[in-house]
């Protein structure tokens, strides 16, 4: 999903996420797109409505009925997000209904990062489908991502992101691919890499 | 006006910071209508932490809810000093703060001794005491006021008593945000402010290589773009971040001569 008016459904697990997805497209209304939308998580633990939830949201007036004929008691919406840079929306959800518990809540944040750092470079960078979902799967298995994760929190590589962006002329998510991709080519650690780029001591071309 | 009372040591200047103080928390709480702006409350409310404690610096960490803290918002964004804040998921006061819920202080040497990668650190920036004070939600603890105080000054329990007041206040701010209480509500509002301050980074990043300045002069560069045009500072960072508004135009509102619109405390040797 790139934008709310051009989005794509990369992966579903199953009829009940591809139908969940679809009928928010149908409806524009929902979890997933005020996730998108608004760049927070959206978390309805009752999608019956026995605790008032589903119904107490604004602007969702059709997708309540059909969330609940889809057979999801309960549904997450985490949006895939660093900044203003907007990957898409990842969409779980259970049977049965309840909360997330501080343990999966914390499980599903760290799931949808590694997500949204796998689907970065490729959608950034462009490439084809298949190079994109090969290296989306290759970025999730990837021990990199683990050991980059905390770098990718520190305040330097964002800041970093709005130089390159402003010395090249790019956006701030292909300038952040970019030092990510310098890094890893070099063997750097990104946080490294971003001093650099801010000290004014490396200078990335155009590419 | 005079007005000394021997044995009392109620004198001019503590009924002023009383005012001051009192002035400090009505305009927070006036900030806490319908749509406001966490980042700017957040920014707001560590300026008054620092004028009314006399503060060398101080920062507002938040739970990421993946078992990391991360800073939203700082004194100064000198990158030393928001480092020194990154630093301490590893150690120092607030992770302690973080895991026990329970406030952290450290006078001086102490520091050094306590926390062996971080103490230094911390002094080697000017600090001398060092506190964490906890935001506590219910059961929950959601993230820590980090206050630094120079050398051999350390709070008295008055000082953490205001200071802890204030770290209330921003918990009640993210909770009043859009008035909502509930658990799962609670990590919407945590995942939004941690968003937020990444675009804020990215837009500074921007300022600061468009206008080739530093990182406090982009700061706040984009806090007076807000101002003038009556936008909230979140909104003017992601728009910036994202190329909805030219760089070049939040730029413009780089002071170049004289201070920074921002107030800021510089540590010594940074």
């Amino acid at each position: 999903m790139t934008d709310e008016f051009n989005s794509d459904l990369a992966f579903a697990s199953d009829v009940t996420a591809r139908r969940l997805d679809e009928v928010q497209f149908e409806l524009g209304e929902g979890p997933t797109i005020d996730a998108f939308r608004h760049g927070y998580p959206v978390l309805v633990p009752d999608v019956e409505g026995i605790s008032g939830a589903v119904v107490r949201r604004p602007g969702w007036p059709g997708f309540s009925r059909a969330a609940r004929e889809s057979g999801a008691g309960a549904i997450f919406a985490l949006p895939l997000r660093v900044g203003a840079i907007r990957v898409g929306v990842l969409l779980v959800y259970r049977v049965e209904p309840g909360e997330l518990d501080a343990d999966a809540l914390g499980r599903a944040l760290r799931f949808a990062d590694a997500l949204t750092y796998a689907l970065l470079g490729p959608v950034a960078l462009g490439g084809n489908g298949e190079d994109q979902h090969d290296s989306v799967i290759d970025g999730l298995h990837a021990d990199t991502f683990d050991a980059s994760s905390q770098d990718l929190h520190r305040a330097v590589v964002h800041q970093a992101s709005g130089v390159l962006a402003v010395q090249l002329g790019i956006g701030v998510d292909v300038a952040l691919a970019r030092l990510r991709g310098h890094a890893f080519a070099e063997g750097l650690a990104l946080s490294e890499v971003a001093r650099l780029v801010i000290a004014g001591d490396l200078r990335l071309e155009a590419q | 006006m005079e007005n000394t009372a021997s044995g009392s040591g109620t004198t001019v200047e503590a009924e002023n910071r009383e005012r001051r103080l009192a002035s400090a928390f009505v305009a927070l709480a006036d900030n806490l209508v319908v749509g406001f702006d966490l980042a700017e409350l957040f920014d707001d409310l560590l300026l008054a932490c620092v004028d009314l404690l006399e503060l060398a610096a101080a920062g507002l960490l938040l739970a990421d809810q993946r078992g990391a803290l991360r800073p939203v918002a700082s004194s100064s964004e000198q990158t030393r000093l928001l480092e020194l804040f990154e630093l301490q998921n590893d150690e120092g006061p607030c992770l302690d703060c973080y895991r026990d819920g329970t406030r952290v202080g450290a006078v001086d040497d102490e520091a050094l001794d306590r926390w062996p990668m971080f103490g230094p650190e911390a002094r080697a920036l000017g600090f001398g005491p060092v506190y964490a004070l906890p935001m506590r939600l219910r059961e929950q603890t959601i993230g820590a006021l980090n206050l630094f105080r120079p050398v051999g000054a350390p709070l008295t329990d008055h000082d953490l008593g205001v200071g802890q007041a204030l770290a209330d206040v921003a918990t009640i701010a993210i909770l009043q945000h859009r008035a909502r209480v509930a658990e799962q509500q609670l990590a919407e509002e945590l995942q939004t402010a941690l968003n937020s301050r990444i675009a804020i980074e990215q837009a500074k990043g921007m300022i600061a290589e468009f206008a080739q300045v530093d990182m406090d002069r982009a700061f706040a560069a984009l806090r007076g773009y807000a101002r003038s045009n009556g936008v909230r500072l979140t909104e003017v960072a992601m728009a910036v971040a994202s190329g909805q508004i030219a760089v070049g135009r939040v730029a413009a509102a780089v002071e170049r001569d004289g201070e920074a619109v921002r107030q800021q405390s510089r540590p010594a040797g940074s």
